[in-house]
């Protein structure tokens, strides 16, 4: 993503450089999520959606006190996946990675046996029993964490 | 960096060494001797099954030369072994038995497939044997049809001769007719030269009436006045020539002179009347409008009289004619056709 | 910079007497094998050390079992293989005792709901690449691992298979060191342990808003709520002292996959 081989004082401005339109796209971005979760909102059927699924938890039941909150996760196609129709979704933030790898491989329907890989801002694989609330407080942006999937490894 | 080296930094290093010391170094020697002592422990199975396998061949070469026992293991070796194939034995019996039962299986399936298709060869002759009757009664009918396409022919064929046969009857009767017309018309001529030699001896008998009367009328004359024997002959003369003229002024009646009135006048057509001809044997007069028909007048009479219309034109006649019998009318008109009409009972004849 | 190679040595040298043990369950034959003691690296991880353990117990259990997924469990609880060693004795013994450590190899009845697949040592490698990454990500906004080339991710993880620490650090200094004029890393990548197991995550910057370097008591005040005090923390099997600071500690004392690896100790008040 970053190819900067330069003298560090080059790199800086390649820092400056790399990190504006990273994060001009995810502005363009956000416009669209607001309607994506406006019309969310307006159906309101995300949240039993959501709750159903709760069964197929891996039962990461620690800190049943918040169990309540959630965090906003987009969910991003990357390569010949299947793009969802639904990217911005509200999760149980106490919920690991692989509950949402899980919730993606079912909802696309995909064969059991094949693979599907998930990035946090296309830069690494978070572990899968790595809690949403952790990758939230530290790789979220405007409110969200954006996650990119994929069925081969794109940023290994 | 160790000179004023901060607080934290060496109580971090005192524990970890501690630690060290606590975890790595108390048990580092044990655990490599206990590893030691397992790779030990492995190295002497390993001899120890060697050299009881040894010890085994030994003993077994040892009873081999001499002594029951040898013998008896040696044989109990060998049951061991051929209970051991028997086992084998067993199980390919098994196996066997399995294939056999696949086999029986696939050959039932065989069958059935077989009969299968046995059933529907059945079917396929049935099929085949029907569409044989159709073609057989196809064929008779067929041959019914060439049968009465024979006799329609044949007949076409009698009716044909007879066609002709009537057609030369025909030229025959025409033939006839013509030599009878022309008989007709011989005698006509005939009778035309009577009346002409009548006409002509009745002139003389008047001109000779004439020419005594003149004489008489002369010699009375002469008698009476100077006779003048000249001109009496050329006033003979020219009297003759008078008298031709006179004749001629009688009989101009007859002669050609401009129609100077019209002795019959009537509507005869709607529309155009084009054409008009005299019959050449009686008194009658055809005529062809653009109203697609040719009629006929009878003028001999002082009133006129139709004999009647020949249809069957479809546009305009143009022209007519009579045949020189008098008997058929010819008409021509604008729909590129020429007509033959009878007078006798106005019938078209021919187009 | 992490310059203080005494103190990586000694971190790098920590090992943990490891006394593995067959389930009686699985053994076929008379024999109840011996136990097998290794001393493993603290900073490894199970998959990459047991292959002789492995050798060893296959002999003693049924053909079987022998293809099937290994596991460990440590007096029942299951061992997660993608934790550091050193973090997964550190949570189960918050006291000194305890060694050398007994752990018990499984060839079948793997937990799936409780651990997730992590034997093979590829799966370990991309795992601990990942945890590289998000470290970069946090110290760095991943400029520094991903200018990096596939052989210098290949001898990080080379280095710390075959316990070379040269080869390791040569690669590793890089990563440890803030780029440009900056003095600190933009965050320090952390985990907090709870004694279950799990872990929390969060943004923490080595320096306050005044541009002073913040110490360990300086987190700790930021961790404690009203109804819990943060009173200390372990790492590598020491209560680390309270003045050191975040960014020294990140420097010297993070595990190779770059994360600081906390047990947090709690006072209820």
């Amino acid at each position: 993503m970053f190819t900067s081989h330069t003298v560090p004082v080059t790199s800086i401005l390649i820092v400056s450089h790399g990190g504006s339109p990273f994060k001009s796209s995810h502005r363009s971005d956000k416009n669209k999520d607001f309607e994506v979760m406006s019309e969310t909102e307006s159906t309101s059927d995300k949240k039993p959606e959501v709750s159903n699924d709760d069964s197929v938890s891996t039962g990461n039941d620690k800190g049943s006190e918040n169990q309540s909150t959630k965090v906003d996760i987009l969910l991003n196609a990357t390569g010949n996946v299947p793009i969802m129709k639904k990217r911005r979704w509200a999760v149980d933030q106490e919920k690991p990675i692989s509950w949402i790898m899980k919730f993606v491989h079912k909802y696309l329907k995909l064969d059991p046996e094949e693979k599907l890989f998930l990035y946090v801002n296309q830069t690494f694989a978070p572990s899968p029993d790595q809690i949403v609330k952790n990758l939230y407080e530290c790789h979220g942006t405007n409110g969200k964490l954006v996650l990119y999937y994929c069925k081969s490894q794109a940023w290994g | 960096m160790s000179s004023d080296e901060p607080d934290w930094r060496s109580v971090l290093i005192n524990r970890l060494q501690e630690r060290n010391r606590r975890e790595v170094v108390n048990f580092r020697g044990v655990v490599t001797n206990n590893n030691r002592l397992l790779d030990l422990v492995d190295q002497l199975k390993a001899e120890n099954l060697r050299l009881s396998v040894q010890n085994e061949k030994l003993r077994s070469g040892l009873g081999g030369s001499g002594g029951d026992s040898a013998a008896i293991a040696a044989l109990e070796k060998k049951l061991l072994t051929q209970q051991e194939e028997l086992t084998e034995l067993h199980k390919r019996k098994g196996e066997n038995a399995q294939l056999i039962v696949d086999l029986n299986l696939k050959v039932e399936k065989q069958n059935k497939q077989l009969k299968e298709k046995e059933a529907s060869l059945a079917e396929q002759q049935a099929v085949i044997v029907s569409l044989k009757a159709e073609v057989q009664m196809l064929n008779s009918s067929l041959q019914e049809l060439k049968g009465l396409n024979t006799l329609l022919r044949d007949e076409h064929t009698s009716l044909q001769l007879e066609l002709s046969s009537l057609e030369e009857k025909l030229r025959k009767t025409q033939d006839e007719n013509r030599a009878l017309v022309e008989r007709l018309i011989k005698y006509k001529a005939k009778d035309a030269e009577k009346l002409n030699e009548e006409n002509e001896t009745f002139l003389k008998k008047r001109s000779d009436k004439v020419r005594r009367d003149l004489e008489e009328a002369a010699r009375e004359s002469r008698r009476s006045s100077s006779p003048i024997s000249l001109p009496p002959e050329r006033s003979d003369r020219g009297s003759l020539s008078d008298i031709c003229g006179a004749a001629a002024k009688m009989t101009g009646f007859y002669s050609d002179s401009l129609p100077s009135s019209v002795h019959l006048k009537f509507e005869a057509h709607d529309g155009e009347v084009n054409a008009v001809r005299w019959s050449p044997i009686e008194r009658l007069v055809a005529t062809g409008g653009a109203d697609r028909k040719v009629k006929l007048w009878d003028v001999g009479k002082t009133v006129l009289e139709p004999r009647g219309a020949l249809v069957g034109s479809n546009a305009g006649v143009n022209s007519v004619d009579f045949d020189s019998t008098g008997s058929m009318i010819l008409g021509t008109s604008n729909d590129f056709a020429s007509r033959v009409w009878t007078v006798a009972d106005q019938r078209l004849r021919k187009k | 910079m992490a310059n203080d190679r005494e103190v990586l040595r000694i971190v790098w040298e920590g090992q943990v007497p490891v006394c593995f043990q067959a389930d009686p369950d699985e053994v076929v034959g008379l024999q109840q094998p011996e136990d097998f003691y290794l001393m493993v690296s603290r900073l490894s991880y199970l998959p990459l050390v047991t292959d002789k353990v492995k050798k060893y117990f296959t002999k003693y259990i049924s053909n079987e079992l022998q293809d099937g997924e290994i596991w460990f469990d440590s007096n029942g609880t299951p061992l997660k293989s993608h934790y550091p060693i050193g973090v997964l004795y550190d949570l189960l013994h918050p006291e000194d005792d305890g060694l050398p450590w007994s752990i018990t190899i499984h060839f079948s009845k793997f937990p799936e709901d409780i651990l997730f697949k992590f034997s093979s040592k590829e799966l370990v490698e991309s795992h601990f690449m990942s945890c590289l990454k998000e470290a970069d990500v946090l110290k760095h906004r991943g400029q520094v691992v991903s200018a990096m080339q596939k052989k210098d991710h290949n001898q990080l993880w080379l280095g710390l298979v075959n316990d070379k620490f040269d080869q390791f650090w040569a690669v590793n200094r890089r990563l440890m060191e803030p780029v440009g004029e900056q003095e600190c890393f933009k965050h320090i990548p952390v985990r907090f342990y709870n004694e279950d197991g799990t872990y929390m995550q969060k943004l923490i910057s080595p320096i306050n808003e005044a541009g002073q370097k913040r110490t360990l008591d300086d987190l700790l005040n930021d961790l404690s709520t009203p109804s819990r005090q943060a009173v200390g923390v372990r790492s590598h099997g020491v209560k680390i002292h309270g003045d050191t600071p975040l960014q020294w500690m990140s420097e010297h004392l993070s595990y190779p996959d770059n994360f600081l690896h906390f047990c947090m100790i709690y006072e209820n008040i």
